[in-house]
């Protein structure tokens, strides 16, 4: 059981990672444009349109991917109320259970993400810097890694539920 | 229908994701409706969504992630540090004075952290044993400290102010029909919470200097070379709330802004006081985009649940209710307090606004309340929310934080709940207290709408033509039609006949025109009698075509 914990962990530490690279990318280019936006139309009175693209993109991006870092780090907003009141081991039964509804939703949206991007694909949509259909392709990708997140934090639950003693993950009050 | 929604009640209070709700509302939805092809409607369900995250609003989405890190750097590095020094410099004189300068430095750092627990972590630790030491009383400082967490969200460029600007212009776009007047700008509610902001800080510090009098807290001396040293160093990060007013009073675009503020908050930080390091802004861009991630996808996923609150009408079946049961405004406005305060002690105050906001927008046109003063209320209202018992957030972020028992947390936070309350009335009732400047021209539908046609009155010399059937078609009569897709085809015409007349020899005109006039009929052949007026027949035409 130890093993797979730790094989479960390993994962999601590298998929945070990734995550956590790509958000970087994102939030520096959002950074970057918005600023050369400002200098090149407020100075160099530019009407360029490509940076409203990239900024927009850019804001999507870093939405779904955030979210499925939120997902990742346990801090997707929810009531927890309920989960203050209850023992430790009755909150993992629960959180298997809500992890099973939340995927049950995600696959579906996974699958409608997917005949977005077939719908827009078809549309063949002008753009400047990024396809439209890439940039539908965001969705699916996010949701699909916020199941995964869902998934293995599930079966950790499911780990620490079976024997108590391998549960160490402290909860924290979320300060947002 | 009762049963999944009671289940998806349940499955809220049992602590499911908000936003996994709203795609199960959004997918109940899509079961609903009549069409059954369930993944196709509910596909047409995220359009909603990605065009929200892609289209127009993501410039000011933008925003977002851009002053939530913002947020955290300055609370990461030892901005509340100087920016206590320097107002306890400036105000410790006075009686109340630190009491007054808690009051002031929570509400500047929320109003860029936005989430209030923040405040009350970075300040909290600060500000509690500098009360303690000045002989505050100690339930008298916890209270004030957890009761101040929230008091910053009414001044720009809050979160929430830029959040509910871009949910509400949704809502009522929705209600208005698409390109009419909502009579609402984004840009502008960010000036409507500075009045009322103002009002409640000052109530609070009324609060503090009278318990600081009672107390006989002694004062400090008046100390101009520590002001003058203290307030040189906290300048830049002070002045940073007034440099973005500035920027948007000059007209610069407010994801503008966001940006020159990051970049500028960054180099303080990393290079002139040297507080972070590039390794810590590595791990508060890990920190800052998780938060980001949580509050966009209920923001996205909202869009879902209002689909379905359109098609299960609770939006109507809402407004019946309240219409039978509150006949004017200030009763409507009353029941929405106490409404809103049960909300902002539920839910966080990002689902509240995407959840709620939707739902009272039709209401609040219904009875003419001016949308800039339902959303100071509605803010204020969740602002108070979060210190009211029993499960307003920041009591319990108190409590773990300053190790003290939730009940008595409560207890102290009683007097600031009332402080908020009066001002939440003062607010609600004297809606003078909302002030919005004009919202900037930056070119109204209508002046645009002239703008066409003055151009195509150039461009077609033509005012008249007679058609094949020897009636005549004036170019006035173009402008009177309803439907744009026929007006365009109308004005086309004339467009088109102008042009011919432009040609060399007569033979040419006339075999240009008819051939014009007869394309026109033939195109126009089937609503030819009735689309020059815009019919109802013709809009059902074109709604069929988009459905």
């Amino acid at each position: 059981m130890n093993h797979a914990i730790r094989f479960i962990k390993r994962i999601e530490s590298l998929l945070g990672h990734l995550e956590h690279f790509f958000l970087a990318i994102f939030l520096c280019a959002l950074i970057g444009v918005g600023t050369y936006q400002s200098i090149a139309s407020h100075i160099f009175e530019s009407n360029a349109t490509w940076p409203f693209e990239l900024i927009r993109y850019s804001v999507f991006f870093i939405a779904m991917l955030g979210a499925a870092l939120a997902a990742r780090e346990g801090q997707m907003i929810g009531m927890d109320f309920l989960s203050r009141l209850i023992p430790k081991r009755w909150n993992r039964v629960l959180e298997i259970l809500i992890a099973c509804f939340v995927i049950g939703i995600l696959f579906l949206t996974i699958k409608g993400g997917l005949q977005l991007r077939e719908t827009t694909l078809s549309l063949n949509e002008s753009y400047e810097f990024i396809r439209p259909d890439i940039g539908v392709l965001a969705l699916p990708v996010a949701v699909f890694l916020i199941a995964l997140h869902t998934f293995n934090q599930a079966l950790l639950s499911f780990f620490y539920a079976v024997n108590p003693r391998l549960d160490t993950d402290e909860t924290q009050v979320s300060l947002h | 229908m009762t049963l999944a929604l009671i289940a998806l009640v349940v499955l809220f209070i049992l602590g499911t994701p908000i936003f996994a709700l709203m795609l199960a509302g959004g997918a109940l939805g899509a079961m609903t409706t009549t069409r059954g092809h369930f993944l196709d409607d509910y596909t047409g369900q995220l359009i909603d969504l990605v065009r929200l995250g892609t289209g127009e609003h993501a410039q000011v989405l933008s925003t977002i992630p851009l002053f939530i890190f913002t947020g955290f750097l300055m609370a990461e590095s030892k901005t509340a540090d100087r920016l206590v020094r320097a107002a306890q410099a400036a105000l410790g004189w006075l009686p109340g004075g630190l009491a007054v300068v808690t009051v002031f430095a929570c509400a500047l750092f929320t109003t860029f952290t936005g989430a209030s627990g923040v405040t009350i972590v970075a300040l909290g630790g600060l500000l509690m044993p500098s009360l303690l030491k000045e002989n505050y009383p100690e339930r008298f400082s916890s209270g004030l400290v957890a009761g101040t967490g929230s008091i910053g969200l009414l001044f720009p460029p809050a979160l929430p102010l830029i959040i509910y600007g871009t949910v509400y212009a949704l809502a009522a776009q929705i209600q208005a029909g698409a390109g009419e007047s909502i009579g609402f700008s984004s840009d502008s509610f960010l000036y409507a919470g500075i009045v009322p902001g103002l009002v409640l800080l000052s109530v609070i510090s009324a609060y503090s200097v009278f318990v600081a009098i009672r107390n006989k807290v002694p004062r400090q001396a008046f100390d101009a070379k520590s002001l003058i040293h203290y307030g040189l160093r906290a300048l830049p990060e002070m002045a940073l709330p007034f440099l973005v007013i500035l920027g948007m009073a000059k007209g610069i675009a407010i994801p503008e802004i966001a940006a020159l503020a990051t970049v500028y908050i960054f180099i303080l930080e990393t290079v002139v006081f040297r507080d972070l390091k590039l390794r810590t802004c590595w791990r508060l861009i890990r920190q800052s985009m998780a938060l980001v991630g949580s509050i966009f996808i209920i923001i996205f996923a909202a869009q879902a649940l209002t689909n379905f609150f359109v098609t299960a009408d609770v939006p109507k079946m809402i407004f019946e209710f309240i219409r039978q049961h509150f006949d004017n405004k200030w009763s409507f406005l009353f029941a929405l307090n106490i409404f809103l305060i049960l909300v902002g002690m539920m839910m966080d105050i990002f689902s509240a606004i995407v959840i709620v906001v939707p739902l009272i927008t039709p209401l609040a046109l219904h009875y003419g309340i001016d949308p800039y003063h339902l959303g100071v209320v509605f803010l204020l209202n969740l602002e108070l929310g979060y210190i009211t018992p029993p499960v307003g957030l920041n009591l319990f972020i108190a409590a773990y934080h300053f190790k003290k028992p939730v009940a008595e947390v409560i207890r102290s936070t009683l007097p600031f709940l009332l402080c908020i309350a009066f001002s939440l009335v003062l607010v609600t009732y004297i809606p003078a207290l909302t002030v919005v400047p004009e919202p900037p021209r930056r070119g109204q539908v209508s002046q645009i709408a002239k703008d066409i046609d003055t151009a195509y009155q150039a461009l077609s010399a033509v005012a008249e033509v007679t058609m094949p059937n020897g009636n005549t078609k004036k170019l006035s009569e173009c402008a009177a039609i309803q439907n744009e897709l026929d007006k365009e085809s109308c004005r086309g015409l004339f467009v088109d006949i102008t042009k011919c007349r432009k040609l060399s020899g007569p033979e040419e005109i006339n075999q240009c025109e008819s051939g014009v006039l007869s394309e026109w009929m033939e195109l126009n052949s089937d609503d030819s009698e009735d689309s020059d007026l815009g019919t109802e027949d013709s809009d059902d035409d074109f709604d069929d075509l988009f459905e």
